[in-house]
């Protein structure tokens, strides 16, 4: 295990270079990765301080590499960043070449110390903390290299990250500032191309995306955090509306003898496997079983949220890139796995998603009630043009984003009382609170801290639902707090359907015990979560089908993660992964968000908020709900709100 | 929405909301120094230079970009502001020429301005310097970014003033530059040489090149007039020494152009004393211009004249008048051609 000789990371000092090894603290305590790629760490230098493991070690030398790595990103905008960093830069130069002095040494402060209090980002204000403290706590290992026998170089491997709270906050490391920043410098298509580089999907994520981002981001401290969600959208509708197809670059040079890539399921993350794995080069076929393609996107969340031909040009930009959709394809009855390796497909990704129902342990949920339908069913015939025979009540049940999907969808088709029934309290809820409020206005009702028990039914037909009070007692493993039934409170709610949405599961039967693909007591495939890999060869998976019930970010994170590794798979043999995904693997364990660092900001711009339209022409039908921003005045005031919380981090091994 | 009360250096004041703190400052007459603030242009925050001290606030912020909020508690020149002003100031004399003797700007140049108010008079910061080739092929200004501070108003002028964008900035870091695309010299580029961002230059980095060696700031006699080119009428101040105009700049105040020249105000004002130039009437004779005087000339004219709507009628003949001179003597141009009996009277700026 990793012991600490010193840090300084987070504001915190931890000195322990007069204690013995045993007796210092663990590297794990500081939330640090020991390791990258598989050497051991031995400095960590960034934009909160300095974590020192290995005693041999010399800051300077270490020092001047961390800035000659500012001013790479350094964007030159204001003086003392891109002067300042240079000029430290090259003092530590002189310094370890031996051509320096005691002034020289001293001015370092001077400079470092201008550049935290007056820089225009917090590159500029976070870079100089490393070295302010190594001046502080290592004086000595500056006033070694003014003696005649300068300490010798050290022989590290240096590997830096620049990233960010709301970049290191987002599943998939989309890289927000600089998309941003372009919003601010009016470059919108630029922007957008910034968000394709990890998702075509960056009009659907800026709608339904639950933005991990916005709870990372610096500004919430000081009024309300960025609405980086609404400013994606903002982009991409921008385009769309002028009519203009943005693609970033190919990422990499096309393949003499392109490989083909199967993937199974055409939702998020089979959509941004194909797309990554095109832009790379690759002959890519996605499998659909159903006669639409966008997964979830297509037959999950109704189109209020998300209107079907702003994902279906998100669709055709995949496809435009070369990639086969094969709709109507379930692999398992019209192909299997191992006849599409057979038919040479080099590697393989399964992101199938969870379309089946969990069951509730209810009873008469089994009993085929009409008027009874799981919710997955409930929005997959809804959003197919299918629905089901109508009552004029329903309870839906749960609490998630798919009940309120559920609810709302409801209302919208005419149904009179919509009932939520949840176990917990409103707080508790797991879904999105844009998505509570939403269906508050919109007229549902909620059923809070009751729990189904028994489905009520006449004559093969659902008359209602009896349901049994719950009291929350003390916070389980989640954090929420657990509900418990109060004896002899049952009551009835009179509703002639329901529709729970507890949570769903996967259809894995077209995987078999052979394949080498293994499954998990939760019922999803075991993947490396670096990787992606299963355990059979060549044969990767991604999305829901491995994570569970999660959100679209996350399966395109998984997504982007597997395309790498399928590329490294299909060039070498082994399903590796770059450098720099590395170092974000060692920042998403070490955190970047600190609630406890504010940010240089006072207050007084307030966040700007999307249109979205009023409640009784949202019930009118499946008409968008949120309209995003109202032009570009409103996006530029947002984006001019971002205080670019840039942070470099550079790990020596 | 109603005022933001907050103080500034002690004194309070009420502005409107969305007001920066640079503009709640300059109306209680607080002289806050900038190099990159632009009234006209979006707003950068680049020079740091405005930085000033907002109580609670974890660093200095930019007063040009950070608007006021109520109860803002703000200090412009506390002891903090000034060390990082003349921080600041140190680190752009630590790779900016010190050619002072010789430079054109010097005595209208805000980094000598501000290095005199903050007593800064040198680096301190010996680091290396940049070495770019000077751009002085175009005949109207020369660009010496060596001495460029990157403050990007030039940048702004060119994109959100002009329209050309034939700047911006180039690579990260130290070696940033303003240039057109590819390092191009500004000739080669979409520039149309009005010079707003030699106007606007706060350093010697843009001069005109007609005024080189040819006067000193406090030597020049500003003097007030109307650009005579176009019928827009621009207000453009020329820069007269010992009688002899050496430069043009334009009127800020001026609600036609509002500090605005295209480059023949800007640059076009060398035929006042071209050597080329027509001082004397002159009549041909045998083929050959002789000088003569005004009297025969204008005898010659008038005859003529009278000779031609005699036989051919008042219709063939016209007058075209000039954008160059006054509104009175085109008034009195039209009512002379009138009185010869024709309408065919015309302006070359009636577009």
């Amino acid at each position: 295990m990793a012991k600490v000789l010193f840090s300084s990371w987070n504001g915190t000092i931890i000195d322990e270079r007069n204690k013995d090894h045993a007796a210092r603290i663990d590297l794990e305590e500081l939330h640090l990765p020991d390791q990258i790629g598989g050497t051991d760490l031995k400095v960590f230098v960034g934009w909160s301080g300095l974590v020192v493991v290995d005693p041999e070690i010399n800051v300077v030398e270490i020092l001047e590499n961390y800035f000659r790595a500012v001013q790479r990103e350094s964007c030159g905008r204001c003086i003392p960043c891109r002067v300042g960093s240079k000029l430290i830069a090259d003092r530590l130069a002189r310094i370890t070449a031996g051509r320096s002095n005691r002034a020289e040494i001293d001015s370092l402060a001077w400079i470092g110390r201008v550049m935290k209090e007056s820089s225009l980002c917090e590159l500029g204000q976070s870079s100089p903390l490393p070295l302010l403290h190594a001046l502080e706590y290592f004086q000595d290992h500056f006033t070694a290299y003014l003696e005649k026998e300068r300490p010798v170089a050290g022989d590290y491997d240096y590997r830096s990250i620049l990233t960010a709270p709301c970049r290191n906050g987002c599943p998939a490391h989309i890289d927000i500032p600089s998309y941003i920043r372009c919003i601010k410098e009016g470059f919108f298509e630029e922007s957008l191309a910034i968000i394709r580089e990890k998702t075509p999907l960056a009009g659907v994520l800026g709608r339904v995306c639950v933005h991990p981002c916005e709870a990372n981001c610096n500004r919430q401290t000081v009024d309300a955090p960025l609405s980086i969600r609404v400013l994606k959208r903002f982009v991409a509708d921008y385009a769309d509306h002028n009519g203009a197809r943005v693609l970033p670059g190919a990422a990499g040079a096309p393949q003499a003898e392109a490989a083909r890539v199967a993937v199974v399921g055409s939702g998020p993350a089979g959509l941004t496997v194909a797309y990554q794995l095109a832009r790379r080069g690759y002959k890519v076929t996605i499998f659909e079983a159903l006669p639409v393609a966008g997964g979830m996107l297509a037959v999950g969340i109704p189109s209020y949220r998300l209107p079907r031909d702003i994902l279906n040009g998100e669709i055709e930009l995949v496809k435009d890139l070369g990639v086969e959709i094969k709709l109507n394809t379930r692999i398992g009855t019209d192909l299997t796995l191992e006849q599409l390796q057979r038919e040479g497909y080099q590697a393989v990704f399964i992101a199938t998603g969870l379309h089946k129902s969990g069951r509730m342990g209810v009873e008469g949920e089994d009993a085929g009630y009409q008027g009874f339908m799981p919710g997955v069913e409930y929005l997959r015939r809804i959003n197919l043009g299918e629905p089901p025979e109508l009552g004029r009540s329903v309870a839906v049940i749960g609490g998630g984003n798919v009940a309120m999907d559920c609810a709302r969808s409801s209302l919208r088709l005419g149904i009179k009382d919509v009932y939520l029934i949840y176990r917990r309290s409103r707080t508790e809820m797991p879904a999105n609170e844009e998505e509570i409020v939403a269906a508050e206005e919109e007229g549902v009702q909620f059923v809070l801290q009751s729990n189904p028990t028994r489905i009520l039914a006449e004559g093969g037909r659902v008359t209602g639902v009896e349901c049994i009070r719950m009291a929350l007692g003390e916070p389980d493993s989640s954090g929420r707090r657990r509900p418990v039934p109060v004896e002899g409170s049952e009551f009835i709610l009179d509703v002639d359907m329901v529709v729970p949405a507890t949570g769903q599961v996967a259809d894995f039967s077209f995987i078999s015990p052979e394949s080498g693909i293994e499954l998990s007591r939760r019922g999803t495939i075991v993947a490396d979560p670096k990787t992606m890999a299963t355990g059979a060869p060549g044969i990767f998976a991604g999305g829901d089908a491995v994570l569970g019930a999660r959100t679209v970010i996350e399966a395109i994170a998984s997504a982007n993660k597997a395309a790498q590794a399928i590329d490294a798979y299909l060039r070498t043999g082994k399903a590796a992964l770059p450098p720099e995904r590395e170092m974000e693997q060692f920042l998403e364990q070490a955190g970047v968000y600190n609630p406890a660092v504010l940010p240089v900001l006072v207050g007084g711009r307030e966040r700007q908020e999307e249109e979205s339209l009023p409640v009784a022409a949202r019930l009118r039908g499946f008409n968008e709900a949120e309209l995003g921003f109202k032009g570009p005045p409103e996006a530029l005031r947002e984006a001019d709100r971002c205080a670019c919380c840039l942070r470099l981090g550079l790990a020596v091994f | 929405m109603s005022a933001v009360k907050l103080t500034i250096d002690g004194m309070p004041v009420e502005v409107a909301p969305g007001t920066t703190i640079l503009e709640a400052a300059r109306k209680l007459e607080i002289d806050i120094p900038t190099f990159c603030h632009d009234p006209e242009l979006t707003r950068n925050g680049a020079c740091r230079m405005c930085v000033v001290e907002v109580e609670k606030a974890r660093a200095l912020v930019a007063s040009c970009c950070t608007p006021v909020a109520p109860d803002m508690v703000v200090h412009t020149d506390s002891e903090r502001v000034r060390t990082a002003r003349q921080t600041i100031l140190r680190l752009i004399l630590a790779n900016h020429p010190l050619e002072c003797i010789t430079c054109e700007k010097t005595g209208d140049c805000r980094l000598q301005d501000y290095c005199y108010r903050y007593g800064v008079s040198e680096s301190g910061f010996q680091g290396e310097t940049k070495d770019l080739p000077l751009d002085d092929t175009n005949p109207f200004f020369i660009r010496d970014m060596n001495k460029c501070i990157l403050c990007g108003i030039c940048v702004g002028k060119c994109q959100e003033i002009n329209g050309a964008g034939a700047i911006d900035f180039t690579r990260r870091g130290f070696v940033t530059n303003v240039s057109p695309p590819f390092g191009d010299p500004i000739e080669n580029s979409s520039c149309v040489f009005c010079g707003m961002c030699v106007d606007v230059c706060p350093v010697g980095a843009l001069v005109p090149k007609a005024g080189v060696g040819k006067g000193r700031p406090w030597e020049i006699e500003k003097v007030k007039t109307i650009c005579p080119y176009c019928g827009t009428g621009c207000s453009v101040y020329l820069h007269v020494k010992d009688g002899k105009i050496i430069g043009a700049s334009p009127d800020a105040e001026s609600p036609v152009n509002r500090g605005h020249l295209c480059a023949k105000g800007r640059f076009g004002w060398d035929f006042v004393h071209s050597e080329e130039r027509l001082t004397r009437p002159l009549i041909r004779r045998n083929g050959v211009f002789v000088e003569a005087g005004w009297d025969e000339a204008l005898d010659l004219v008038a005859s003529r004249l009278k000779e031609s709507i005699a036989r051919y009628g008042p219709d063939a003949f016209m007058g075209l008048s000039s954008a160059k001179t006054s509104n009175e003597d085109n008034y009195l141009f039209q009512k002379l051609v009138r009185h010869l009996g024709t309408n065919n009277v015309d302006h070359c700026a009636r577009l």
